[in-house]
């Protein structure tokens, strides 16, 4: 237990300090002002650090104590855990807890006791646009408690210092009767009781000129803050409660002035109106539109007693979102994700997307040179679909509400297997005109993989077998492909084998899979077109994964992820073995995550991965 | 044996090739108080008989004789280490070949080159993938031409005859020189006229009739799923005369006609000698006669003559010592081997492409010309980019930790330590003092404040480090 928590404090230690090293500083205090000795503010014990900081600040985050992260309920689990252990044993993690030793024997005080005693009241971090610096503001014990602590600490470093015969290592200067202190790139100051860190003279002068004058703009009077301030913005993700647990604690929230970053960044890729990549547009059009309009994101941290949350949570306006965009968000911002099939799965993913539309509109959202390759791909998938227009026919043929599901696999355990073991996928989605689609798709599907036969066929590759089966009243037909009687296949199956792709209906749904089996199941499912066109929840976007399920498929793939790793990383077989088993050590620890995407009543957008980790 | 011996002292500068008497030149080299075995000598022997040597080759090397040091390039005594080897180097390959990309293959190939126990029959498969050259961008299967790999490696010290034989029937090569579908009303020359050309006799041994007579041997000999078969209803069973042979009528009694050409051992002897010893001059007859009638008594099993040349007195006089060019692959797997390093291998096989030895994928059926061939401005420059990038690469490794933290476990602790570590283990022909200052003054005036990396990124720049 005392080994974790002084993990835990070495790494917010080091996270502290790092923060004040990203810029490099000059002097204590740049352009040495006169020393207007004007008395700091009698009320800094119960002062805000919103009112401390500039009006320029852009990114401003509130982070527990200390104190709050170790005593919570998870951190007992996660020690014991072990993949923990793993990482605590290691060479890295030993040397640097034998340094952390060192200093604490010198300054006579246990590390994690320090960092709780400063981080007492909270900790503060702020970037600020005109110094270009970084504050951490910490509100520690107590004024004494600082001064005594304070001088033991720069006293350590003179004498360390010294003993290596090297020269004073603190610089030391007084602003508006605030002792300010300077060690290799950091300026350390105490403000009453808060203790306060930055990498920029500037940044520290303009904190301690807003405790002494009231008058001077800050970063409470700022626009973008008094947005992000907004309840239905901070409370937006709402995830304790969700969770219906009595234990759960916010330990950072934090708001990035979006404005400002944008005008930093300019005209790059991220905020360009058409986009040169059309995965990037499918997964993120609607969520890159709020962040090109969007004054403010807010977010936050939460942690129960058997997950995490992190919520970001930004305004959003249904003029943001320009035609082009409404494949992604539905008119009037209306789209909402299908009601989720309940069925075992490595993940699931229910989402709003208009691809027909998507694809029609295809000259708006992209660049010239993907709209290029989609002319391209256009003429070759609508030869592939028999004549018929990809774009109008054969994407306009599904309602916009899709589904995707991943799923393990089983091969039989005395059989043979392919040597890479992928998971079976499946899509999902709710035909227009069921009467007509079912047979044009029949078709278009033993074409499909005729085409494959013949291509395959020219690269030696194995050949598929066409049929057609019933589930119920629902037709399915699949393909599956034919071994070589006379080949051995004593490295296991090929890759191909992992795949037997299958077209069925279900009422007015159509099912597409990369494996027969997962289709026949999802014809067991109890949905029906009824169930599936309501959206329970104002979600557009749901994606769950399962941790033990991936962890599954990537065990029963281990070997060939060994092997891998050798070849990626020039690893020996035991130090592929190593890193492998760590990583799946790690993912031991999830039971599930989830993201969660909505435009809320037109009003906010919201992501959520909410990662529930597996109580002993 | 003869008392005469290669002068040592002056042999590398001296002595012309048409000088060296036969007899001496392949006699077995013996150490003396005047000439000692010692790691000059070592090193060259693993810089030709495989892919240099690290430093635990070093140590063995020092501690054994040059003939046991061969017989470990062979894999002797490494019983247990050959099999765990062989089975993880399967491994990957079952994992590589299950994504049906051949390239990379290339990864799986340096991954033998760099850890294999019997790095001389790596060497040896990698001559023979030169000699028979197929490119997987024809054959497109990598399974074929994973197959294929694994043939030239069964016997790449073996007998040679039975190598032809294997190879002729190889879907790979079949598919390479279009033999796939070889009918009687068409037959297809390309195999017949490359297996007496470049695979067997050479240019001017044969006559245009005898590639005719030869392509209708192989007619009826297919390509079907992926095997090699017989198609007795499209082979001309009539009978040929080949190079001088009557009543010849199939494509194996052919094979064995062209196996028997005088001019076979001498071609093939020819080639070794060019891989192993020098890239110029092209040796004499009379210099390779004492090989080739080794080859012939041996069965022509090719470890007879590659042991001959390894352990020979003008191998070990060092008189070649500079006069092959490092191929990519050779200065690729030289250096991470002779550096103790570790990397992504993916990525190195994909940068010996710029480097003009893809392997797997060889430009023609002539496979690399090698020699000189393999330097000019733009590949000079690919040479040092890739110490650039292998050096760059956060995957690259020494020893399992950073390079700074290997220089010094070699207790190396200064810039002229270091230089000189990289001179002796890296070099063949070590550096003259002005270009020694030369080189010192690249790395002090390099942007690269990490002296260690800016003398090996300025040393890749040096000519000398392209020769072997």
């Amino acid at each position: 237990m005392v080994l974790y928590q002084r993990g835990l404090t070495f790494c917010f230690g080091v996270l502290c300090f790092s923060v004040c090293c990203l810029l490099p500083a000059t002097r204590v205090w740049p352009q040495e002002s006169p020393s207007q000795s004007l008395e700091v503010a009698s009320d800094v014990e119960s002062a805000n650090p919103r009112d401390w900081l500039p009006d320029s600040t852009v990114l401003y985050a509130q982070i527990a104590p200390v104190s709050e992260w170790m005593e919570h309920p998870l951190r007992e689990w996660l020690v014991e855990t072990e993949a923990f252990k793993k990482i605590w044993r290691s060479p890295e993690v030993m040397k640097a807890r034998g340094g952390i030793t060192v200093a604490e024997f010198a300054i006579g005080y246990k590390l994690d006791r320090l960092l709780r005693d400063i981080t007492e009241g909270g900790v503060y971090v702020a970037i600020d646009r005109e110094t270009k610096g970084i504050v951490v503001l910490t509100k520690t014990k107590g004024e004494e408690w600082l001064s005594k602590y304070l001088e033991k600490a720069l006293d350590y470093v003179r004498k360390d210092a010294k003993s290596k015969n090297q020269p004073e290592p603190i610089e030391s200067a007084q602003y508006r009767g605030i002792e300010g202190y300077k060690f290799q790139t950091g300026i350390f100051a105490a403000i009453g009781p808060w203790l306060m860190i930055t990498n920029q003279g500037d940044l520290a002068k303009a904190v301690i000129d807003r405790t002494v004058d009231p008058g001077l703009p800050t970063l409470r009077q700022a626009r973008w803050t008094a947005i992000a301030d907004a309840t239905w913005l901070r409370d937006a993700s709402g995830t304790s409660q969700d969770r219906g647990t009595a234990t759960a604690s916010r330990l950072v929230n934090f708001e990035v002035d979006l404005a400002t970053v944008r005008s930093v960044i300019g005209q790059n890729d991220l905020f360009s109106e058409q986009a040169k990549d059309f995965g990037a547009e499918l997964i993120l059009g609607g969520v890159l539109s709020v962040l090109r309009n969007a004054p403010v994101v807010a977010g936050s941290l939460d942690m129960d007693a058997s997950g995490i949350s992190i919520a970001l949570n930004a305004p959003s306006e249904e003029q943001w979102f320009a035609e082009s965009r409404e494949y992604y968000v539905g008119p009037l911002v209306s789209g909402r994700a299908p009601a989720a099939l309940k069925i075992d799965s490595i993940a699931t993913l229910g989402t709003y997307r208009n691809l027909s539309e998507m694809w029609l509109r295809a000259g708006d959202l992209f660049n010239q040179n993907v709209n290029d390759q989609l002319a391209q791909a256009d003429n070759t998938l609508t030869t592939l679909f028999s004549g018929k227009d990809f774009g109008t026919d054969i994407l306009g043929a599904i309602e916009p509400e899709l589904q995707l599901i991943a799923k393990q696999q089983s091969f039989p355990e005395d059989g043979l297997r392919p040597t890479v073991q992928l998971p079976a996928f499946a899509f999902v989605a709710k035909l227009k005109k069921p009467e007509v689609m079912r047979r044009e798709l029949k078709r278009i599907f033993q074409s499909f993989v005729g085409f494959l036969n013949i291509t395959g066929a020219q690269e030696a590759q194995p050949q598929l077998d066409l049929s057609m089966d019933r589930v119920g009243d629902n037709p399915i037909y699949f393909a599956e492909y034919i071994r070589d009687a006379d080949r051995p296949y004593e490295n296991g199956l090929p890759i191909q084998f992992n795949f037997s792709p299958t077209l069925a209906f279900l009422g007015d749904h159509v099912i597409l899979a990369s494996s027969v089996a997962l289709a026949r199941e999802l014809l067991d499912e109890p949905f029906s077109p009824s169930e599936a066109d309501v959206s329970p929840t104002d979600v557009h976007t749901l994606f769950r994964v399962d941790a033990q399920a991936l962890q599954a498929i990537l065990e029963s793939n281990e070997n060939a992820m060994i092997t891998q790793n050798m070849l990626e990383k020039g690893h020996s077989r035991a130090e592929a073995k190593r890193e492998i088993e760590t990583l799946l050590g790690i993912l031991s620890l999830f039971r599930s995550g989830t993201v969660e995407m909505s435009f809320q009543n037109k009003a906010s957008l919201s992501l959520r991965v909410d990662a529930m980790i597996e109580p002993k | 044996m003869s008392e005469k011996r290669i002068d040592d002292t002056h042999a590398r500068v001296s002595q012309k090739l048409s000088e060296i008497d036969p007899e001496i030149a392949w006699q077995a080299w013996q150490p003396s108080p005047e000439i000692p075995w010692n790691a000059e000598r070592a090193r060259l022997l693993f810089r030709r008989g495989g892919f240099g040597a690290s430093p635990e080759d070093l140590e063995y090397a020092l501690k054994h004789s040059s003939s046991q040091v061969v017989d470990r390039m062979l894999g002797a005594g490494m019983g247990k280490k050959n099999e765990e080897f062989e089975r993880e180097s399967s491994q990957i390959a079952s994992s590589v070949r299950a994504g049906g990309d051949a390239e990379r293959l290339g990864a799986w190939w340096l991954h033998r080159m760099m850890h294999s126990p019997s790095p001389l029959v790596e060497k040896m498969t990698l001559f023979w993938h030169g000699h028979f050259a197929t490119g997987a961008d024809k054959v497109t299967d990598s399974e074929l031409m994973y197959a294929q790999n694994q043939l030239f490696r069964k016997h790449a010290l073996g007998d040679f005859r039975e190598l032809v034989h294997a190879i002729s029937k190889d879907a790979a090569m079949l598919i390479y020189l279009d033999s796939e579908s070889n009918r009687k009303a068409h037959p297809n020359e390309n195999y017949a006229r490359e297996l007496m050309e470049l695979f067997c006799l050479g240019e001017g041994n044969y006559s245009e009739q005898d590639v005719q007579e030869l392509a209708r041997c192989f007619t009826g000999w297919e390509v079907r799923r992926k095997m090699f078969r017989f198609n007795p209803y499209q082979h001309d069973s009539g009978m040929k005369s080949l190079l001088g042979s009557e009543d010849i009528e199939s494509g194996e009694t052919a094979i064995d006609v062209v196996l028997r050409h005088a001019e076979m051992p001498f071609f093939v002897v020819d080639k070794l000698f060019r891989f192993l010893v020098c890239d110029e001059p092209r040796p004499s007859k009379s210099l390779l006669q004492p090989l080739v009638n080794r080859f012939i008594e041996s069965g022509y099993k090719t470890e007879s003559v590659v042991r001959q040349i390894l352990e020979s007195e003008l191998m070990l006089s060092l008189w070649p010592v500079g006069k092959k060019i490092r191929s990519p692959v050779e200065f690729a797997v030289n250096l991470t081997r002779g550096l103790d390093a570790t990397t992504n291998l993916d990525r190195l096989a994909k940068a010996l492409k710029p480097l003009g030895q893809a392997l797997f994928f060889p430009p023609n059926v002539k496979g690399w010309d090698g020699g000189r061939a393999w330097i000019n401005s733009s590949t000079l420059i690919g040479r040092s980019n890739f110490v650039v990038d292998l050096l760059g690469d956060g995957n690259t490794r020494f020893h399992g930790g950073a390079l700074d933290e290997w220089v010094k476990s070699q207790r190396i602790s200064s810039l002229d330590g270091w230089m000189e570590w990289l001179s002796d283990s890296l070099l063949a022909i070590p550096l003259k003092p002005d270009e020694q200052l030369r080189w010192k003054e690249q790395i002090t005036s390099s942007t690269n404040a990490n002296h260690w990396r800016a003398a090996l990124i300025t040393l890749s720049r040096n000519a000398k480090l392209q020769l072997s």
